[in-house]
């Protein structure tokens, strides 16, 4: 065979081979099946959370409190024992501000301020208290002195609030096109303990006394005040959700908000009984108190798996 | 080497005859026997080699085709990761030129002693796909809550409070953050953030503490503020949440509206009671923050990438 047979022999196979192959792969590619099609959404997904410990400090807030608001400084921790479920404890330690009046309190304690039961309150004909012209005199006002308003208030102390946390969803998102960052959002539910306080005492001495003091017959100054504050620890149920913002793979932001669904009587005072009779438990009412929170929570260990 | 060509001719003209490239040059050969005076014209060369000589192309054929046949398949599967899978996927939904229309609902969280719920609706043109203008408008129904009617039981005194009719505002919003999340781990949910400023207006009311005494209302300049996180359904449906603030200065009945004495020139005027307590009226900065929800019907209900993938 001479050479040039020889090269015409072997391009000849080769331009076959290729003819061969074009029907081949346009058929192949018509049966093309996506290597994604049955694959999880989501491959190499660093699973922040499972077998890992969270512990972090940050702030608490009550929302829409009736009379008084608290900012509490926040202690968070917790275990994650997969990546979508784990244990947490949330406990605000100290309120730090235990006189943050709700704009409520406030226009009321102003209002109180016309009080009869105040001492020394006017009740020279004309005045406010001269029991004249449909006025209040000081025998007759129910309305409370604004210390007795306050002393019978309370508040919120602290709060323990162990709880399930559930992460239904996990993903990631970009600020500014800039920021990026891993994040969690879940729901949380379990038992929550809420230690109410109060500030002051309820004084009745000034209306006990008889009007006449050379007479200890005579009929007390002013109504008795029958306001008792509500306080204690209590056993509050807990729902809510949150978010952590992963910075890193051991560091998040975390945002929480909590609903605490507790029986009270934030004014300490009647409800359902006459105001001329002590407060009871019947005076108790359902509240839902709202509380927002930020914490900055460290992840432990600092390594994380990565999934399939 | 006639017949050779000839059967190359035959390959050329028909190339679905996969199954036969086994042989291609044996039937190239058998055919071109038949067809010898058509190819008898473009082989000049071909003289050249004797008709004993004419090569068996067959194994080298056979080899051929399997080796390409590899190469294929090789091809093919590596096409197919690289055609699935890009490394930055693109948005999964584009707004830039379109119109959103948000009906919502929306529950006022911040006043103790009054709530407010508001039905409206948002219509909202997005220039890019960051920045938006639009229109808004609600209409509010009131709910005294039950602090408010123990007020008076517990403490004597009663407050003065104003509800809400209807508002209006022209807005403006920007898009900062856009994130997605995976559900089950076998969907993909894109979503985004949006916040808002507006300026509007507002219509008030006040509720007379002693019901006979006459309402009247009050028209207030009212600007706002919104944060707001958006869920993509489908390339034309949204789902968003929220919160509102709108801050503005209203006018409350005076505490003491009971004991106004109108002056003489009132007097002779015959100027109404409900104008006389109006011009006694306390102002108030109020801040009426909103939870809402609505859902989004984006037009057109389409859109189209302008870069390729």
């Amino acid at each position: 065979m001479t050479k040039k047979a020889h090269t015409m022999k072997r391009g000849i196979a080769l331009l076959v081979g290729c003819l061969v192959g074009i029907p081949a792969v346009t058929q192949a590619a018509q049966e093309r099946k996506s290597p994604l099609a049955d694959a999880p959404a989501i491959r190499k997904r660093f699973e922040l959370r499972d077998k890992r410990f969270e512990l972090g400090v940050g702030v608490t807030s009550t929302i829409g409190q009736d009379f008084y608001n608290a900012l509490m400084l926040n202690v968070r921790a917790g275990f994650h024992f997969t990546d979508w479920l784990g244990v947490s404890v949330s406990a605000g330690v100290l309120n730090m501000t235990p006189n943050w009046r709700s704009s409520f309190n406030d226009q009321l304690n102003s209002a109180l301020a016309g009080s009869c039961r105040v001492p020394g309150a006017p009740t020279s004909p004309g005045s406010a208290c001269d029991g004249q012209n449909g006025r209040p005199s000081v025998a007759s006002d129910k309305t409370p002195t604004p210390a007795n308003a306050a002393a019978a208030e309370n508040r919120i102390g602290q709060v323990i609030l162990p709880q399930i946390d559930i992460v239904p969803f996990t993903g990631k998102f970009s600020l500014f096109s800039k920021l990026f960052m891993n994040y969690d959002v879940y729901v949380s539910g379990g038992p929550g303990f809420v230690n109410l306080v109060k500030k002051g005492t309820v004084d009745n001495t000034y209306c006990d006394a008889p009007q006449d003091p050379n007479n200890p017959n005579s009929p007390p100054t002013c109504r008795h005040d029958y306001a008792s504050p509500y306080t204690g620890m209590k056993l509050a149920g807990n729902v809510g959700f949150g978010m952590h913002a992963f910075a890193n793979n051991y560091f998040a932001i975390n945002v929480e908000v909590h609903n605490l669904i507790f029986k009270n009587n934030a004014a300490g005072r009647n409800v359902v009984s006459t105001p001329d009779q002590p407060v009871t438990n019947a005076d108790l009412q359902w509240t839902y108190n709202w509380m927002a929170g930020l914490n900055f929570m460290f992840f432990l260990p600092s390594h994380v798996k990565v999934s399939h | 080497m006639k017949r050779l060509a000839f059967g190359l001719f035959l390959v050329l003209a028909n190339p679905g005859i996969a199954a036969a490239a086994e042989a291609p040059a044996a039937g190239a050969g058998e055919t071109a026997d038949e067809k010898a005076p058509e190819a008898e014209t473009p082989a000049p060369e071909a003289s050249e080699v004797k008709k004993d000589e004419l090569p068996d192309l067959s194994d080298e054929v056979k080899e051929a085709t399997s080796e390409k046949e590899e190469a294929t398949a090789a091809a093919t599967a590596a096409r197919r990761s690289w055609e699935d899978i890009v490394v930055v996927p693109r948005k999964a939904f584009l707004k830039g030129g379109r119109f959103e229309l948000a009906p919502f609902s929306a529950i006022s969280i911040n006043d103790a002693m009054i709530r407010h719920y508001a039905f409206g609706g948002d219509l909202t043109y997005y220039l890019t796909d960051v920045f938006s203008v639009g229109a808004e408008g609600q209409y509010f129904i009131k709910e005294r809550s039950e602090r408010e009617s123990l007020v008076g039981y517990q403490f004597n005194r009663v407050t003065t409070l104003n509800r809400f009719k209807y508002s209006t505002s022209l807005v403006f919003g920007y898009v900062p953050g856009y994130g997605k999340f995976g559900l089950f781990n076998k969907y993909i949910v894109h979503w985004d953030v949006t916040v808002n400023a507006g300026i509007g207006l507002i219509w008030t009311e006040i509720i007379p503490v002693i019901p006979d005494n006459a309402a009247w209302g009050n028209l207030d300049i009212c600007p706002h503020f919104a944060i707001s996180t958006r869920m993509f359904v489908t390339d034309w449906f949204a789902l968003s949440i929220g919160l509102r603030d709108y801050i503005f200065l209203d006018k409350f009945e005076p505490l003491n509206r009971a004991s106004l004495v109108p002056t003489q020139a009132e007097i002779n005027a015959k100027t109404p009671e409900v104008q006389i307590a109006k011009e006694h009226a306390t102002s108030s900065l109020t801040q009426n923050v909103m939870v809402f929800g609505s859902i989004g019907f984006f037009l057109p209900p389409s859109f189209q990438y302008k870069t390729p993938r």
